[in-house]
């Protein structure tokens, strides 16, 4: 899920790819805008978000992260 | 297929914070400098989202911010893994350069007025914490280090390192998502390539939900010890305390400003375990919460409502420079510390040393060189090096000792076998052939699972021979492991240095007969504490059949 990238505010700069540790974004060249193509591959760092330069990604969290029910398996 | 081929004097195998520090200092001796990263320099490894604390004493006085507090501290503290010659070497004597360096980069330590904002916790005599904005430390580095004429290989990752008569004379890698395959060729090598972070259960399910950077998955102990380095401290467990469900860093922050650990019945908790209470090592406050867990008095909750309101708010928007998507997390879930309790929970295990101040990994002596000759580690991967100081010192000690080592040696370095390079490119492409079937995740989680089970907080001989024979197992699916893309294909590389990492944490664990570092290393066998025969350095190295291999290396303390 996370993050959220809005496709009206992306300009298709390529920042948010080259920001991401875990290379979960990627440029779609076609339409010109950065996509979120390994969701569950992110590390929740904010690099993608405090990088780019048009505030255009929101951070979204799923839900075992949003409701914590669960044992630890330790 | 393409392939390109680099020659330099230093190849760099890891680009976060010790590898770009080494690679500056190496620049400034004049040396031509290769850095290879998974990721792009400016956001990668662990520091790549912000950092926010820097361990330093800077003698202004009082004993306990003195050179030998801080010795006195990690000998006491990591006593029976730490080699103290190899601190004053590797930290000690760079501090002064590390800092430095923050302040010739442009990412200060200090605050406005140039003073130091200084906390104290982890059962440290005094506020060797320097916190400081560290949001834009990573992507500063990395333009320090493209500056200086550091030649970068973003989005490259090392397959492994290439050694021809027990001599690594560079790496071979591949790009991860055009493929192309890169030998570099080179005089010395620098592991900087951090922990391993990705190899317990996450307690969430979500594998990359770590801790620490889920990028880091001890590639360069793997290569390490298939190169022939000895491996130390690897068999420790790390733990730390995390908002329950999101594996963030910060809570230690309000731990040490004085929150209160509670159970389910509104029980404070921490004092029966340790007599600091919540002031105490990292590894207890871990072991407490599991301990009420396990014995179902939870949740258990972090209670910051007694605190000053507005020095805990300053604390709640200042947690985001070290996780930028804490403050994030407490406004999406409503919480707001000065009136709600916050549930908590340990994290995932990592492969991790003791404390804040000794690490685990590739053994290095006071040159951050490792018994293979040319082959030298620093960092996170190091086994002597832990946390942000010691990722900067190591990695400026490790820039000087691999220059020194690199202009001893003449020409362009040890030739490189074209049948190694050959060998090793097939073995890194084959999980993309068409016949492959398993995911990595699914044998990512299996490893996972294995070493939840097995060497957890509560070790056995019977239990981690059970995990060993799970790997014997895991073994047999290696090869179906498949990958259809060059990302997968790098996530693929991971789980195999995983599972050869994991060997070695078993091997290592299962030869200290003994318990150390509470639920760092406990085991049910061996319940005691044994300094009469355990002091000193479980390592392990391959053996003439590339097996793990366990020697003991005892250490004299005063």
């Amino acid at each position: 899920m996370p993050p959220l990238i809005s496709q009206e505010l992306c300009t298709g700069c390529g920042t948010c790819e080259d920001s991401c540790p875990l290379d979960v974004i990627y440029m779609d060249h076609e339409e010109n805008k950065s996509y979120v193509k390994y969701p569950e591959e992110c590390w929740h760092c904010g690099s993608c978000r405090q990088d780019c330069p048009e505030g255009a990604i929101e951070i979204r969290f799923p839900l075992r992260i949003m409701v914590s029910a669960g044992v630890v398996p330790y | 297929m393409n392939q390109k081929h680099l020659e330099t004097d230093i190849l760099i195998i890891g680009g976060g914070v010790a590898g770009l520090n080494a690679a500056l200092t190496a620049r400034e001796a004049g040396q031509e400098v290769v850095i290879m990263d998974k990721a792009v320099i400016e956001r990668s490894g662990h520091t790549s989202g912000g950092i926010d604390h820097f361990a330093a004493y800077l003698d202004t006085g009082p004993a306990w911010d003195t050179r030998p507090a801080y010795l006195d501290f990690t000998g006491r503290s990591a006593r029976g893994v730490t080699d103290l010659s190899v601190v004053e070497k590797v930290y000690c004597d760079e501090l002064k350069a590390a800092i430095q360096r923050f302040e010739d980069i442009g990412c200060t330590l200090r605050k406005s007025d140039g003073s130091y904002y200084r906390t104290q916790s982890f059962g440290q005599p005094g506020p060797w914490w320097i916190n400081f904005n560290g949001k834009r430390m990573k992507p500063l580095l990395g333009k320090a280090v493209r500056k200086a004429g550091c030649r970068v290989l973003d989005r490259v990752v090392t397959a492994d390192l290439l050694v021809h008569d027990g001599i690594p004379c560079g790496a071979a890698g591949f790009h991860i998502r055009e493929g192309t395959f890169y030998v570099v060729q080179s005089k010395a090598v620098l592991l900087t390539t951090g922990g391993t972070n990705r190899i317990y259960q996450n307690p969430t399910g979500l594998s990359f939900n770590c801790w620490m950077c889920p990028a880091n998955t001890g590639d360069g102990e793997a290569m390490a010890f298939r190169a022939g380095a000895r491996l130390a401290n690897v068999e420790f467990l790390r733990m730390t305390v995390v908002p329950k469900g999101f594996s963030a860093p910060g809570l230690n922050a309000l731990v040490g400003m004085g929150g209160k650990l509670i159970n389910g019945m509104g029980e404070e908790f921490m004092e029966r375990y340790d007599p600091m209470g919540i002031k105490g090592a990292r590894h207890k406050l871990a072991h407490a919460i599991l301990t009420e867990l396990k014995a179902h008095r939870g949740p258990v909750y972090v209670d910051c409502r007694h605190l000053d309101p507005d020095a805990l708010r300053h604390l709640i928007e200042t947690l985001g420079y070290d996780k930028d998507t804490l403050p994030d997390y407490f406004k999406q879930k409503g919480i707001d510390l000065t009136r709600d309790l916050m549930e908590i929970a340990a994290s995932e295990g990592m492969q991790g040393g003791p404390n804040e101040v000794c690490g685990s990994g590739i053994k290095i002596d006071p040159d951050c060189a490792t018994n293979v000759p040319g082959l030298f580690a620093g960092g996170n991967s190091a086994d002597q090096c832990r946390s942000l100081h010691m990722a900067v010192t190591s990695g400026i000690r490790a820039g000087r000792t691999t220059s020194a080592y690199a202009a001893r040696m003449s020409g362009s370095g040890p030739p490189i076998p074209e049948r190694l390079v050959k060998e090793i490119k097939e073995r890194v492409f084959s999980p993309m052939q068409e016949s492959r079937s398993l995911s990595w995740r699914e044998f990512e989680d299996v490893l996972q699972r294995t070493l939840t089970e097995g060497m957890g907080p509560v070790r056995s001989e019977w239990g981690m021979k059970k995990a060993w024979q799970n790997l014997d197992l895991l073994d047999q699916w290696k090869d179906q492991v498949s990958a259809k893309t060059y990302h997968d294909l790098c996530r693929s590389q991971e789980v195999y240095n995983m599972i050869t990492v994991a060997r070695c944490m078993i091997t290592a664990a299962l030869h200290r007969k003994e318990s150390r570092f509470g639920q760092c290393h406990y085991r049910l066998d061996f319940p005691e504490t044994d300094d009469r025969n355990w002091l000193g350095q479980v390592t392990v190295m391959k053996d003439a059949e590339g097996k793990a291999k366990p020697v003991f290396l005892p250490i004299q303390y005063e």
